[in-house]
């Protein structure tokens, strides 16, 4: 079944077009890998999708519904996102920022959402940390809660907004290990990220992304081992040699 | 440690020097008869009074100085700013009671060269434009005799030496006790002594101030305010508000008069009406005595 | 010497009021404090919510802006004693002599005062929170107006609780304006044992110190509420990470 789909989604800033014409459908259960250059437009399209950015043309449709017409409040909650700056409450404890949500949008009891969110935080590791602030953290550990918090809203979806990006080289491992495991657990991912590794480690599909559209597109085997398009060839090899 | 001291030094060396600078020298003007041998004394009056008109008439003679309140006129001349200020003689009866070094001067109408109307010296109820009130409350006011209006002023005068002491029957009092005829509103600044003042009991028939709980009204506009509402059969509340906001309220309604030991001039009469004068004074300068 | 024997008199002789009006300049101040910060809040929540895309309500939204910038201006730019003069005596002009209750006279003149000072602190406290809290909000579902009240508002708050305790120490010397319109505050008290003691200058005196300790335990106390807001900068420990099994206790967990 298609999750989501996008239809010659466009999206420009005043004059500036940054998505031309991305054609792109997503298959439930399957994580896709989004790679291209900065300023491709990979974070614009996640935005779109998430619609923290208003698409000027096309049609992005989730489970066969134009996204504009379903709730929003709703749709978001199935369809979470992970940001590179992570993005946590700064006024609550790690614990809280996964209980708010639930409680104040799913309208669930504290209680129950305590136990879910105390599940997810310890799924991500952080267990020892339930009461810390963000400011007491690591940005590795930052960015785990944060997946713990969109976890905790039982997403159909997840977004990953280069999750990895703002943090030091040595805490990079723990965020991505944590990803992994998730996308061994049938969730429906995209993930905008550099790490060409992780993406042909645990992608079902990339994207190669340029110039506002879809370059190209294959299984991780195809797209790094045997890229078609000229572009495509010149960016990973600036990658993997650089 | 060096420093601090340094610097305590040099400021206590600046404020010796600023001192210095500031004093002045101090002209005796105790025992003038007449307002020429006031020369060269500094003299102040309160703003907007006809107080400070009256000084205009020997200004070639005194330095004049005017303060908005008629409160710092006695601080200024405590602290020396100042040779003397012009004030009415009850005030200066007041004042010279509460402290044995002050006295005054009764530099009165025209004979020691004062030049001053009746309108003037003489205070009056003040009532809205056109009101009814100013014909019943003169009837009341003319019924007070000149000797009893005098007496009444003596016993405030006492009353002031210890505002918290009973002074015993006073001389204007109504026997009237009937109030059907409604309320009467009164407004005054309950910072004017002899006039008016603000006490905490309401020992020798002070009157509870309507806005401002806990305190009470006393002083001569308070009594004769009494005496107007009793025999006029009304209920009297006593409201205190700045001296520039006694105008505005009666013009607003807020109050129905005003007596605040408030003299009837012609710019005032264009604002409120007045009634005939419950009192009329003589000018008087206080001053300090010297050592 | 003399001068410190009459300062202990006026104390001892009127402490009473001059307690009375401590209390009531610490009322108007802190209630009108208190109202200021929330029509802060409110203006500043109005103001910092992005245009509808619906017209009728984006219409509104830009004539309601353009009232709370009329009423930023007017309040900033006029003296607060000419506030209290012509809303005081204005109303009874208009109502036939009808006067305002003091006390609410004053806590409301306080009031709009502060709330135009408040509305741009708070506006100021929104536009520096990150967007990306924001984001962070919309990303799990909330709508902007719980993103506002749960995540964006207390950190506002935090933000600007200097200011406010600023406003505060501000008003409680600002409260003595209100002298003009008769309000029994402590200025007002001192002005009424000025004329009763005939001692101007020992009577400011008390009221002086009065003043200051009242401004100096308020900026103390905020101070330190303050600190107890933003919390330590470390977090510690107690128990294990790799073993799951391992009970696990941290500070202040319900178990």
């Amino acid at each position: 079944m298609n999750e989501i789909v996008l239809e010659h989604l466009e999206k420009s800033f005043g004059d500036h077009k940054v998505l031309l014409d991305v054609n792109l459908t997503v298959n439930k259960g399957e994580v896709i890998s989004v790679i291209g250059s900065s300023g491709s437009g990979k974070s614009t399209m996640l935005r779109c999708i998430n619609l923290l950015e208003e698409p000027t043309g096309g049609v992005i449709k989730y489970k066969g519904d134009d996204i504009l017409t379903l709730n929003l409040s709703k749709y978001r909650t199935q369809v979470g996102m992970v940001f590179q700056q992570f993005n946590l409450f700064d006024n609550m404890t790690a614990l809280e920022n996964c209980v708010k949500p639930q409680v104040k949008v799913l309208k669930r009891k504290r209680d129950e959402a305590e136990k879910i969110a105390k599940e997810y935080i310890e799924k991500v590791g952080m267990s020892a940390y339930v009461n810390a602030r963000p400011s007491q953290l690591s940005g590795g550990q930052k960015q785990r809660i944060a997946i713990a918090r969109a976890l905790s809203m039982n997403p159909e979806v997840i977004l990953f907004d280069e999750p990895t990006s703002a943090l030091d080289p040595e805490m990079v491992g723990e965020v991505l290990d944590v990803i992994k495991n998730l996308a061994k657990s049938g969730l429906t991912m995209i993930v905008v990220t550099h790490e060409m590794a992780f993406a042909r480690e645990v992608s079902d599909r990339v994207i190669f992304m340029d110039g506002g559209v879809v370059l190209e597109e294959g299984t991780p085997e195809e797209l790094f081992g045997n890229p078609k398009m000229p572009r495509t060839r010149e960016f990973l090899s600036r990658y993997l040699n650089g | 440690m060096k420093k601090l001291t340094a610097i305590i030094l040099s400021l206590v060396l600046l404020c010796t020097a600023l001192t210095a600078c500031s004093s002045r020298v101090k002209t005796d003007i105790s025992g003038a008869q007449n307002i020429s041998e006031l020369k060269g004394a500094i003299i102040a009056a309160q703003s907007d009074t006809f107080h400070l008109t009256a000084l205009d008439q020997i200004k070639d003679d005194i330095t004049i100085k005017e303060y908005p309140d008629f409160t710092d006129l006695l601080n200024a001349l405590n602290s020396g700013a100042i040779d003397g200020y012009v004030a009415e003689e009850p005030t200066a009866l007041t004042v010279c009671g509460t402290d044995a070094t002050l006295a005054y001067l009764p530099l009165v109408n025209n004979s020691t060269g004062f030049t001053a109307t009746d309108a003037e010296t003489g205070i009056a109820v003040a009532f809205k434009t056109g009101s009814e009130m100013v014909a019943k409350a003169n009837s009341v006011i003319a019924a007070i005799s000149t000797e009893t209006r005098s007496d009444l002023m003596k016993q405030i005068v006492k009353m002031t030496e210890d505002i918290t002491k009973d002074v015993g029957a006073l001389v204007l009092t109504s026997d009237k006790t009937d109030t059907s005829n409604g309320t009467l509103k009164i407004a005054m600044e309950c910072a004017y002594q002899p006039f008016n003042w603000a006490q905490t009991t309401d020992v020798n028939g002070a009157v509870a101030i309507a806005n401002n709980p806990g305190m009470f009204a006393n002083g001569y506009d308070v009594q004769v305010a009494k005496y107007i509402a009793a025999e006029l059969g009304m209920a009297l509340e006593v409201y205190q508000y700045e001296w520039d906001s006694l105008i505005p309220a009666v013009q607003s309604g807020a109050v129905d008069g005003i007596i605040a030991g408030m003299s009837p001039t012609a710019e005032r009469e264009e604002e409120v009406d007045f009634t005939e004068c419950y009192y009329n004074s003589n000018l008087v300068i206080i001053y300090k005595v010297q050592k | 010497m003399n001068f410190f024997v009459q300062v202990w008199q006026i104390v001892v002789k009127y402490y009473p009021h001059l307690l009375k009006g401590i209390g009531m300049t610490l009322l108007i101040s802190l209630v009108g404090t208190l109202i200021g910060l929330v029509i802060g809040l409110l203006t500043g929540v109005v103001r910092t919510t992005p245009f509808s895309k619906n017209r009728a309500v984006r219409i509104l939204h830009k004539i309601l802006n353009g009232i709370i910038a009329c009423y930023i201006e007017i309040f900033r730019g006029t003296p607060m004693m000419v506030q209290a003069m012509v809303i005081y005596w204005g109303y009874a002009f208009m109502n036939g002599g009808q006067t305002l209750p003091l006390i609410p006279a004053g806590i409301f003149i306080v009031s709009i005062n502060t709330g135009a000072y408040m509305a741009e602190i708070v506006r100021g406290g929104i536009i520096s929170i990150d967007k990306g809290q924001f984001e962070g909000a919309y990303s799990v579902g909330m709508t902007h107006p719980q993103a506002m009240l749960h995540v964006v508002i207390p950190q506002v708050m935090r933000n600007i609780l200097p200011s406010i305790s600023n406003e505060f120490v501000i008003n409680i010397k600002d409260t003595s304006v209100l002298n003009v319109i008769g309000v029994a505050e402590l200025y007002h008290v001192a002005g009424t044992i000025k004329a009763m003691s005939f001692q101007t200058f020992q009577t400011y005196a008390v009221v002086c110190v009065l003043y200051f300790i009242m401004t100096f335990s308020v900026t103390r106390i905020l101070r330190g509420f303050e600190k107890k807001l933003s919390g330590s900068k470390n977090y510690t420990i107690c128990g294990s990470q790799s073993d799951p099994a391992a009970e696990i206790h941290v500070k202040g967990e319900a178990k």
